[in-house]
């Protein structure tokens, strides 16, 4: 089956472009019968042999740096640029490791169970307190009743309390 | 290497903040009291009833509500405290030692500054009961009572605002058993 010119195309320039290899039997039967596509052949010839016989010039120094600094040399940071950027992490890791710590956190919510305990145990303290100035009042009135009232009711001195209250 | 250093640096700055987390709490007003000492004294082979009560327990009590006008009452006041401690047990050893114990507290908590609002001691009992001021309220109230001849002691201790009359009253309305063999007590 003979190949299409388009097909013959593809592969002339593969071989071109990989001059060392054998050019494929199709293509030579392909070039001997379409005249098209030898004139293609060889005006590629023609062009690359005439780039090939160009001299070669070195490009300048300056001119290499200034490719590098704006391609590759975009990319790079410098020094000064890395401490500011490890500074800034540290400095970020710190705070947000000391806002962490010195954030109060909610406290665990007690259960039902540790609340209905609590209460019991506040209010018997409570209820001691309150039994305590229960009691004050009660020394209080005694004190008074003692040392003032019982005496004068008899005709006699003020008495000496025997329980102080402030 | 300033990098390490700078970080070094940080770390140092960054240590006191760690340590201080680790540290016990400090009291939470100038009207806690320290019961370590009365906790040192009870028999543990007899009932200890220990109360520690802050933070989140307090604030949940405060927000009990109940059916009864009184309950809300008693949560309001609960939601003015910052700290309920309490040491109830029978001491061990004589209780001389345990009276002493109890008049050395209350001599020292009025020479810090504190106000007696009463002191009764009779031949068996001695009742105490103190109050911290600060900025013209009450902050702190401690009840120390101690009955030599069954050797009961308590110790109660109230940090934050508070409302002695209303204290009072509440607590009266309170049916707590055993309250009856407070010394003194009607």
């Amino acid at each position: 089956m003979s190949l299409t010119c388009e097909s013959a195309r593809e592969r002339i320039h593969a071989a071109l472009d990989a001059p060392d290899d054998d050019r494929p039997g199709d293509v030579s039967a392909h070039l001997a019968s379409c005249a098209a596509c030898r004139e293609l052949l060889d005006d590629l010839e023609t062009v690359g042999g005439a780039l090939r016989a160009l001299p070669r010039v070195p490009l300048p120094p300056a001119t290499l740096d200034a490719v590098w600094r704006e391609t590759v040399g975009r990319r790079r940071w410098s020094p000064g640029l890395v401490r500011a950027a490890a500074a800034a992490v540290i400095v970020t890791a710190l705070c947000t490791t000391t806002i962490w710590l010195v954030t109060p956190r909610g406290p665990q919510q007690p259960t039902a169970a540790e609340i209905a305990r609590a209460s019991a145990e506040a209010k018997m303290v409570l209820g001691y307190t309150a039994r305590a100035l229960a009691a004050a009042r009660t020394a209080a009135a005694d004190t008074v009743l003692a040392s003032k009232v019982s005496p004068a009711v008899r005709g006699e001195p003020a008495a000496r309390p025997t329980r102080r209250t402030r | 290497m300033n990098l390490l250093r700078g970080a070094a640096l940080a770390m140092i700055v960054a240590g006191p903040v760690v340590v201080t987390e680790g540290r016990a709490a400090p009291p939470v007003s100038s009207g806690y009291v320290d019961a370590s000492m009365f906790r040192a004294l009870v028999d543990e082979s007899q009932e200890i009833v220990e109360v520690n009560l802050e933070g989140a327990v307090l604030e949940a009590l405060a927000k009990q509500k109940g059916e009864d006008p009184e309950d809300e009452q008693t949560s309001d006041l609960f939601g003015k405290l910052k700290a309920i401690h309490a040491v109830i047990g029978t001491v061990k050893g004589p209780a001389s030692a345990a009276a002493a114990l109890v008049r050395q507290t209350d001599q020292k908590l009025y020479d810090a500054g504190w106000q007696r609002v009463t002191r009764i001691k009779s031949e068996t009992a001695l009742i105490s009961v103190l109050t911290h001021t600060a900025g013209g309220r009450i902050d702190g109230l401690v009840t120390l009572i101690f009955d030599s001849e069954d050797k009961e002691l308590v110790f109660a201790n109230l940090a934050g605002e508070i409302d002695i009359t209303r204290l009072g009253e509440i607590g009266d309305r309170l049916k707590v058993p055993g309250l009856d063999q407070v010394p003194g007590a009607r």
